[in-house]
Formats: C-alpha cells, structure tokens, sequence
C-alpha cells in the first residue's frame, strides 16, 4: 500500500462519527410511508383489475367493428347490465356501437329491415364488395333503431356460407368461415329523446356498428332479419360482387 | 474496536433484533453513507435510512443471514450510485466534513484529511464507491465485485483511475499548511 492509500484510509477512518439520532424513529416512518404507498397501490391496482377484467371480456365476448375510443375506464350507473347472446351468436349492443357521420343520403343506398339499418348495402351501389377469393371478410356499417332489438342470420339456403365475425379487424386478415357466428343480436340503445337538428349524416335515433363478416358466397347474400317477439322474418339482399337483384 | 463491531453485530443477529442490529451497525454505515455521499451529512441520513428500511421490510430473511450487514451496505453503495447518476447533470458542491474524529490532530493533518475526502466527493459514483469500499471497508476485490456486480477486474481498473483522479486533484490543490508541517516530499 502507497503512503498516498495510507492517507486516504486515515482520511476516511477519521471521518467515523456517531450514528445521528433518531435514525431508528426515521427508519419506522419511512417504513409507514412505505406500507401507506403499498397499500394505496394495491389498491389502485385491485380497481384497475375491477375495471379492467369486465371491459376485457366485454371485448372478447362482443368483439369491436373499428376500435373505439374509451372515454372512461369506469362503466357509468345508467349502463345498463349486457344483454344474452345466445347460442353461436354475435351480439352487439349500445356498449359497443360505433359512432361515425354517414353520407346525407345514405339511406338511399341502404337495405332496410324493419328497425335495421344495412348501410349502403342496397345491391345497385354495390359498395360492399368481397374480395374475389374462396372466402373473404369484409364489414358494413349496420344501425337498429333505439329501443329495438333485431336478430339477423344469413338465409338458410346459404347458411353454412355465411358468418358474422365478432370482431373485424382488416379484409386482408385471413378469416375462416368457422371463426364467425351464425347469428348476430343487434341491442339498440334505449330509446329516448334525439334532440333538435341533428342531421341525418349523424344517423339520429339509431344505434349503429361497424360489422365485420366472412363469407364465400358469390352474388347478392341473403339475411334473414327478426324482430323479436314478432316471429315474422323480413329477408333482405345485401351487395356482393355478381348481384344483380 | 472493529472486531467487537461485528461482534456486536453477529449478536444482534442471534437475537434476531432489528433494533441492536441498527444501534451496532449503524456507526459504521452512517460514515461510509457520509464517504459516499461527499459528506453530505443530511443526504447520507436519507440513505441510510432508505438502506435500513429496505432491510426492514425483509428482516425476517435477512437476520437468518450471517452478515445481513452486508446485505444493507450492498443496498446503502447501490443507491447511493443510483442518487449520484440521477445527479450527474446537477454537480454536487462538497461540504466540509466535520471530522469530530479528529479534533486532537494538527491543522495540517484536518486540512489533508479534508482534501482527501473532497477529492473523494468529486470522483464518479462507482470509483468513489469502490474506493470507499476498498480503504474504508477493507474489502477485497472479488467482495467489492460482488457488492457493486461487475467483476474484479472492473473494481481493480476503477480504483486505479479513482486513485489517479484523487491524487492528481490532491496534488493540484495542496494546502500549503500540509506541505509546510509535513513535507510534501513524504507523499
């Protein structure tokens, strides 16, 4: 060791000095602290998970057209409890509509069904066009009116050609006709007021999504449209490539 | 004296007492906190408190260990090259230490020791962290290694360079009253 190591290590023994006062009473308090920050954190994560777990699964079980922005993490009190599904099908409901303006005279180009709304579906626009491929996804937007419920299956004639998807994300994404359901439950936001001068654009007094389906039909793709309790069935004809009805 | 330190400390351990580990080891740690910190007396109470907490918080573990001394001076030189690169950007201003310790030396003797421990306060976190581990601790390279989890021959090429940066600004700022009543023909 050089005589400068030496210095340094009588330098740093000289400046040996009691331990200050208090250090036990400083050591509980930040451990309080510490416990305080613990616990709050917890429970700030406890109601994250609260929050988190209900908005997942609402995801996965109702499934989202377009992404939607999420105002809120915390469901309001008038949201009213989910409605049932049922057996293989896709519900949609005022949770997960998609908002959006729509063309002043977009009712002339849509299919309409009773309380349904298939926007810009009607067969002349022949707006809604699957790709030419063994089976194609491809979305439209679709409305109910409020306070109505409407349940829409493909024809039984090509029913097992037609599937609507819980969640859609691009055309390009390779569907399966097995990935999609049979039946899609559409759950209009209650009725109520719509207010003055709303435009048409916005689409007043309906509840409207951004439905994604899948599909290996070539021509016009029949639905089959129930209001119930009414067991009556209003069959329509949506767009497809080669439908001439 | 250091002897009995640790002494003290293995029995605070037995006891599994908290309270006597802190009062038996808390002497040591709160000078290298001092060491550490540039003798920042209040900075260095801050982390010895935050390494002690820590500690705390898993005392059950760590007083089955047989140096859980050693387990909160890893903590106390960690964080204490934490604080000193969260600070990189705000360069410290050394405080003088007062050396209690060394009241009945010469001026001379104070002044060299507080050059020292300036010097020391102006060395990057991890050479002042191995230098204080080395000459204050009396740890060897593989220990000081292990505390700071790098390899031995990283602490050897640190301390080298700290010791280097200390002598130069030693050298560079020597107070005359040293040379005059110790010769500076000794270093």
């Amino acid at each position: 060791m050089s005589e400068f190591e030496r210095r340094l290590r009588a330098a740093m023994a000289a400046t040996a000095g009691p331990a200050p006062s208090g250090l036990l009473e400083g050591i509980r308090r930040r451990h309080r602290l510490y416990v305080t920050r613990l616990t709050a954190a917890l429970a700030v994560t406890t109601t994250g998970i609260a929050v988190a777990v209900p908005l997942a699964v609402h995801g996965i079980e109702g499934g989202h057209g377009t992404p939607r922005p999420v105002t809120s993490g915390l469901p309001g009190p008038t949201v009213p409890s989910r409605p049932h599904a049922g057996p293989n099908t896709a519900l949609r409901d005022c949770q997960n509509a998609n908002g959006g303006t729509l063309s002043s005279d977009w009712k002339r180009q849509s299919v309409h069904a009773g309380p349904v709304w298939f926007m810009f579906a009607r067969p002349a626009n022949g707006v809604q066009k699957p790709r030419p491929s063994t089976v194609a996804a491809s979305a439209l937007p679709i409305a109910v009116s409020n306070g109505h419920t409407a349940v829409v299956t493909a024809a039984p004639s090509v029913a097992g050609r037609f599937r609507f998807l819980a969640s859609f994300n691009s055309a390009n994404q390779p569907y399966t006709l097995s990935e999609g359901k049979r039946a899609l439950k559409l759950v209009g936001c209650p009725a109520g007021p719509t207010g003055f001068d709303i435009p048409a654009s916005y689409a007043p007094g309906l509840t409207m999504w951004w439905q994604g389906y899948v599909t290996n039909l070539r021509g016009c793709i029949p639905l089959d449209v129930r209001v119930p309790p009414a067991t009556k069935v209003i069959r329509v004809s949506l767009a497809a490539p080669g439908c001439k009805t | 004296m250091e002897g009995a330190a640790k002494l003290a400390v293995t029995r605070a351990v037995a006891e599994n007492s908290f309270e006597e580990f802190v009062a038996a080891s808390s002497g040591r740690l709160f000078t290298m906190a001092r060491l550490l910190t540039g003798g920042n007396r209040a900075e260095a109470e801050d982390l010895l408190q935050g390494a002690y907490e820590r500690a705390y918080r898993h005392w059950g573990r760590i007083c089955r260990r047989s140096e859980p001394e050693r387990y909160v001076r890893q903590i106390l030189v960690n964080a204490s090259v934490d604080r000193l690169r969260r600070l990189r950007r705000r360069p410290e201003v050394p405080l003088l230490l007062d050396l209690e310790a060394g009241t009945g030396d010469s001026a001379g003797a104070i002044e060299d020791r507080d050059l020292l421990v300036r010097g020391l306060a102006d060395l990057p976190p991890r050479q002042r962290a191995v230098l204080v581990l080395r000459y204050f601790e009396d740890l060897t390279e593989a220990q000081i290694a292990a505390v700071l989890g790098c390899t031995a021959g990283t602490v050897k090429s640190q301390a080298a360079r700290g010791l280097a940066r200390l002598r130069a600004a030693v050298d560079t700022a020597e107070p005359p009253g040293v040379g005059a009543s110790e010769g500076n023909g000794a270093r």
